[in-house]
């Protein structure tokens, strides 16, 4: 894969050189009009460990619409590129895939990479309005994203801090979860602050009482027995925390070692590693996202078996979940557009507001107001009785709770204002 | 005090006259050849181009400190993100046509702001030479990338802020090309007024500074005032840098506050020569173009990479740039005594990187340790259209022969040019 | 009270596991006068080398052989890198040691993955000692700081009371003169290269069973010692201790307060400026308890540069 794109490299290379040689502008725009697919993601450097992760995914999901039959009567391609986790690697890394042909960029493992690629394909779309990209973001959260940089080609597969919030109040109302005094645990940036201003807004809803909030620096943090300590003052019987990476892992050891009462509600649990290394640590905390395979039945298992088997992966992450179902939603979309010798990305993009997929996770559907993706959220706790233990531990996912796409969406941001292509 | 003018005024003299004809004929050629590169080079490519002037002259700039104060500075992302910022700011006030400048001017906002900061800074952080001055550097780095996180208001959200360039006199700055002339056009100008500052009397006193400061200060000069004069060039250089980067790319986020933006311009001065003028620009250029290239190609670029830092420190502590010229130098006058040990040098380092490329690959994917590059269920890897058994004992056997020999080859030829220079050198010297 | 007295222990566990950390660093620009940027690779090399160890030879014997693993790195690393740069000065030394930071931590990667490995405290030492208020204090903290003040105990002995110590302390100073009484500067510089490594790799053991082992820990670690030997006082080993304390009591103590930059500023009547303001102005203190040991840092640097005990500026 990353072979590919390196030989496409040398081979416009060896065009551009030809092709100076003949005094001739290159012209690789007579190339097969085959689709492709691009993954920009972190394949290097520390945050690598989340980003290749989309990559098998990616493949997965691609592999699978090509035995459907592919599309435009060939296969559809996956080239894969580093954005060596910066988003002026990121950039770069577009107007590489942009011209090697690419019409749809998926990406999720990083906001700030997201923030980057999206305003990247809006202006490419605006400066070349009749070769327009799409940009599918599988996982990058952030609310901006569908707020005031929301446009018509970027579709969002991702959920946002009020959405997991909102399904997490209902658990709680539901009474799934046991929570009445909640501490809210955060990192102290734009993420981390959503997070926090969710967990306050949601609390009549989930008929829950804040007793406490405190943000903290991302990453910077060895050890959290500080605020464990400050977590027990308040006996707060839930805590509530949008950290991801060592920051989760971290915290949650912590409060292990100390013996802390609290219940822990995550959202990033299930990335590798992590459930590993929070060891016991984990059980009986809860992790909520879209999918889990048990809450889904016979087809969620069924279908977890086959991405592990065709993967030879060790686990089914969510983000690497979201990439699969963003991708074969476009193979739905792709399904309404038919190509007929050309591509046309725009119709592409129209029929995405018109898909409904039934995936292993439940049904999706796109909001035509901003290209919010309607996502199923299932609330799950970590359990020995899971029927699908982690990463060789003997712990799994237990489902507590399933919550349908259009009950779980909030309403669009104000922000938003869409230009649809006319 | 006199003495030391006339010094200068000598040794610039002589700069100077040494063949004007071909220096001048070949920065000419140079130049046609950078304005004309849009016709050339496909959009990618333009970008890769974009992204390499401007670690060039990031690290150019980086490099004032080291080169004249001997001052080594570990934050000087700091200086390019603030740039950066600068610049994503007046392009959005522009968009909204609150500001008018025309937008090929934009960057010199960076400029501004670094220059701004770096006076601040660079006031503080003089005080003290050495390690500590390198500390100060970094403390300042993490200091502001632990705050602008948490100032959405100035640095963005995790997404970051955007904006597009606006149309003017006619241009649209939505071509690749279009931005690539006028990034150009600013990091020659960053290059000439860095050039340019080192003839000036102020830069050779900067010079000296590096050379031994408390003897300038016996002298009379302020020598504090100047450090921090060329830290906030420095730092209004780096900014320059980052607001390039900002207009290219049209965003920018705290992210570029991060500390390998801080250790980007270390690697590249140190990498392509801290001592030699174009040395910063050769290494930003190639490390930029390697890491492009590299990480499309490999997942252990990194390593890679850092395996070739620490060998160049190690054997080549001048920089590439400089042990290429020393050697160039050098071998101009007795090409033929060295041709021979120069060829099993070159060819035993080839033999090296291809051996060693080749056995960490494979090892890399027996390991199983990527979840992106992986055996086939055969046992099979296929690394650039050839495929092959991981674990066939004939190749591991040629792998590690071969770098063995590439190794040998390459010290023996090591020590018969060094034995040759030496005689060499004893030869001079006896005529002398 | 109680809250006070326990966030006073935490702190000082953690100031002391710092210390372990910082004691090598500190040693190491003491007798080189070399800042080394690759510290906490060591500490993050010792912890794998710890994991890898404990499932084979059992956990203490484990944490013993990671540390000699690792002190056994850094003597090759001193031994035939760091001594062929000798020549070209500090500066080349330093950079040396940072392309080394890089080496290391993609070197972790190839062997262990990118994601955190399940290395554990072991069953012996997963007890509570104590309980204040609904929390019980876990043994292997204590066992954490026991094995720092273990350490900081018999250094100093070694340092002020053996013939060895005596050779080292001298050659801090005067190398030159060491050398020409008939002493071996280079082995010296080589044990204690060595040693700091070492102390780092058994910190980084220790430490990994406790906080996860991934290779992020270096650069984590990385900067936070710097500001520890700094604060500290550049080669001054009671500094480093002083300041690791200081350190770890200041950013625990800090959590439980949330006073911000506005509200202090009201006091003078600039409060709800400070709040439009925003950024910095509006976060309280206990979201900086990260920002604070670089404030410190840079504090220490501007007013006073030899640190707390440090001797040379």
């Amino acid at each position: 894969m990353s072979k590919r794109s390196f030989s496409t490299i040398v081979r416009m290379a060896a065009v551009a050189t030809l092709s100076l040689g003949l005094g001739l502008a290159p012209s690789l725009a007579q190339s097969g009009p085959a689709l492709k697919v691009a993954v920009i993601e972190t394949l290097s450097g520390s945050q690598a460990a989340t980003g290749s992760l989309h990559v098998p995914a990616a493949q997965y999901a691609i592999d699978r619409l090509n035995a459907a039959g592919g599309y435009n009567g060939k296969p559809i391609q996956l080239l894969t590129y580093d954005n060596q986790g910066t988003p002026t690697g990121a950039s770069a890394q577009v107007t590489a895939a942009i011209g090697d042909g690419v019409r749809v960029i998926v990406q999720g493992a990083s906001s700030a990479i997201a923030g980057q690629i999206t305003e990247d394909v809006r202006r490419y779309n605006l400066r070349n309005p009749k070769q327009p990209i799409i940009y599918l973001n599988s996982a990058a959260e952030a609310r901006e994203l569908t707020g005031e940089k929301c446009h018509f080609y970027h579709f969002k597969f991702a959920l946002d801090a009020e959405m997991r919030l909102r399904a997490a109040a209902k658990a709680i109302h539901d009474r799934k979860i046991q929570a009445s005094n909640v501490f809210s645990i955060n990192q102290d940036y734009s993420w981390g602050r959503d997070m926090d201003v969710a967990i306050k807004g949601h609390a009549n809803e989930g008929g829950y009482k804040v007793v406490d909030a405190v943000l903290h620096d991302v990453n910077r943090i060895q050890d959290f027995t500080p605020y464990v300590t400050r977590i027990a003052a308040t006996n707060a019987d839930a805590v509530i925390t949008g950290n991801w990476g060592t920051d989760l892992v971290r915290l949650m050891r912590a409060s292990a070692d100390s013996k802390l009462k609290a219940r822990f509600i995550t959202m990033f649990l299930d990335v590798p590693g992590n459930i590993t290394s929070a060891g016991d640590a984990a059980e009986g905390h809860i992790f909520l996202d879209v999918f889990n395979a048990e809450a889904n039945g016979e087809r969620g298992i069924a279908f977890q078996k086959d991405f592990l088997e065709r993967t030879k992966a060790q686990t089914l992450a969510n983000n690497q979940a979201h990439t699969v179902f963003a991708l074969l939603f476009l193979g739905e979309a792709l399904k309404l557009a038919p190509a007929n010798g050309s591509i046309d990305v725009r119709n592409i993009a129209e029929a995405m507001e018109k898909v409904t997929l039934d995936s292993p996770a439940g049904t999706m559907t796109m909001r035509s107001d901003d290209h919010q993706a309607l996502l199923p959220i299932a609330i799950t706790k970590v359990s020995r009785d899971a029927a699908i233990k982690v990463e060789n531990s003997s712990f799994g996912f237990k489902p507590l709770l399933k919550i349908d796409g259009p009950d779980a969406i909030v309403p669009p941001q104000s922000t938003c204002k869409m230009q649809r292509p006319s | 005090m006199t003495a030391t003018d006339l010094n200068i005024e000598d040794s610039n003299r002589t700069s100077a006259r040494k063949a004007p004809g071909l220096g001048l004929l070949l920065i000419t050629g140079v130049t046609v050849l950078l304005f004309t590169l849009p016709l050339l080079i496909p959009p990618v490519f333009l970008n890769y181009a974009i992204k390499m002037m401007v670690a060039g002259l990031f690290a150019l700039a980086f490099n004032l400190l080291w080169s004249h104060a001997r001052l080594l500075s570990f934050g000087h992302a700091a200086y390019y993100a603030i740039g950066a910022f600068a610049v994503i700011h007046a392009l959005s006030l522009s968009e909204r046509g609150v500001l008018s400048i025309p937008t090929p001017l934009i960057p010199m906002m960076g400029l501004i702001a670094g220059a701004l900061i770096g006076l601040v800074v660079g006031y503080l952080a003089t005080v003290r030479g050495g390690t500590y001055f390198a500390m100060i550097t970094l403390a300042v780095g993490e200091l502001l990338l632990s705050i602008a996180p948490k100032w959405e208001a100035v640095f963005g959200g995790e997404s970051g802020l955007s904006s597009m360039r606006m149309p003017w006199a006619g241009l649209t700055f939505g071509m690749v090309g279009e931005v690539y002339i006028v990034v150009l056009i600013w990091c020659l100008f960053g290059l000439v007024l860095l050039r340019w500052f080192s003839a000036t009397p102020l830069g050779q006193i900067a010079l000296a500074i590096g050379d031994n400061e408390k003897r300038l200060r016996f002298l009379g000069y302020r020598t504090h005032a100047v450090k921090t004069v060329i830290f906030s060039l420095s730092a209004a250089v780096s900014g320059l840098a980052g607001g390039l980067i900002a207009f290219a790319m049209e965003s920018a986020s705290f992210e570029l506050f991060a500390g390998a933006n801080s250790a980007m311009p270390v690697m590249h001065t140190f990498l392509g020569g801290a001592d030699v003028f174009l040395g910063p620009i050769a290494g930003g250029m190639g490390l930029t173009l390697f890491s492009e290239l590299a990480s499309n190609a490999s997942r252990l670029w990194l390593l890679y990479m850092g395996v070739i830092f620490v060998i160049v420190m190690m054997f080549a502590p001048e920089g590439l740039a400089g042990f290429i010229s020393r050697h160039v130098k050098l071998s101009l006058t007795c090409w033929r005594l060295l041709i021979a040990d120069y060829a099993v040098f070159l060819s035993g380092c080839a033999g090296l990187v291809l051996s060693g490329v080749w056995m960490a690959e494979v090892s890399y994917r027996l390991m199983g340790t990527s979840p992106i590059v992986g055996l086939t269920p055969d046992g099979t890897i296929t690394l650039f259209e050839w495929t092959f058994s991981a674990t066939s004992k004939p190749l591991w056997f040629a792998a590690v022969a071969v770098f063995v020999l590439s190794l040998f080859g390459v010290l023996a030829a090591a020590k018969r040019a060094r034995t040759t220079w030496l005689t060499i050198g004893q030869k001079k010297d006896g005529l002398r | 009270m109680e809250m006070l007295s326990i966030s006073l222990l935490n702190g000082t566990i953690y100031g002391l596991l710092l210390f372990m950390i910082a004691a090598g660093l500190t040693l190491i620009f003491g007798m080189m006068g070399v800042l080394n940027f690759a510290h906490g690779a060591f500490y993050m090399l010792g912890a794998y080398a710890g994991y890898v160890l404990s499932a084979r030879v059992g956990f203490f014997p484990g944490l013993l052989v990671a540390g000699l693993i690792v002190a056994a790195i850094g003597a090759m690393v001193e031994r035939y890198m760091l001594r062929s740069v000798h020549a070209h000065g500090h500066a080349h030394e330093l950079l040396l040691t940072f392309g080394l930071l890089f080496v290391f931590d993609e070197i972790v990667k190839f062997f262990f993955g990118y994601y955190p490995v399940s290395y554990r405290v072991p069953e012996t030492l997963s007890f509570s000692v104590f309980r204040i208020g609904s929390l019980e204090y876990p043994a292997y903290r204590l066992f954490v700081g026991l094995v720092s003040i273990g350490f900081f105990g018999a250094l100093v002995l070694i340092l002020r009371f053996t013939r060895i110590g005596l050779v080292v302390r001298a050659a801090v100073h005067k190398p030159m003169m060491v050398e020409a009484l008939g002493h071996n500067v280079p082995l010296v510089m080589l044990l204690v290269f060595a040693v700091g490594a070492g102390m780092a790799g058994l910190a980084g053991a220790v430490a990994g069973a406790f906080y996860p082992t991934s290779p992020a820990m270096a650069s984590e670690i990385g900067t936070i010692v710097f500001v520890v030997v700094v604060v500290g006082g550049l080669g001054s080993l009671g500094g480093a201790f002083i300041a690791s304390l200081m350190i770890g009591i200041l950013t625990t103590l800090m959590v439980g307060v949330d006073t911000t930059l506005a509200d202090t500023l009201s006091f003078v009547g600039f409060g709800s400026w400070g709040k439009d303001i925003g950024g910095i102005f509006a976060v309280p203190l206990s979201a900086s308890a990260g920002t604070l040991p670089f404030a410190l840092m840079l504090m220490v640097l501007l007013l006073r540069p030899a640190g707390l005990m440090g001797e040379r500026t």
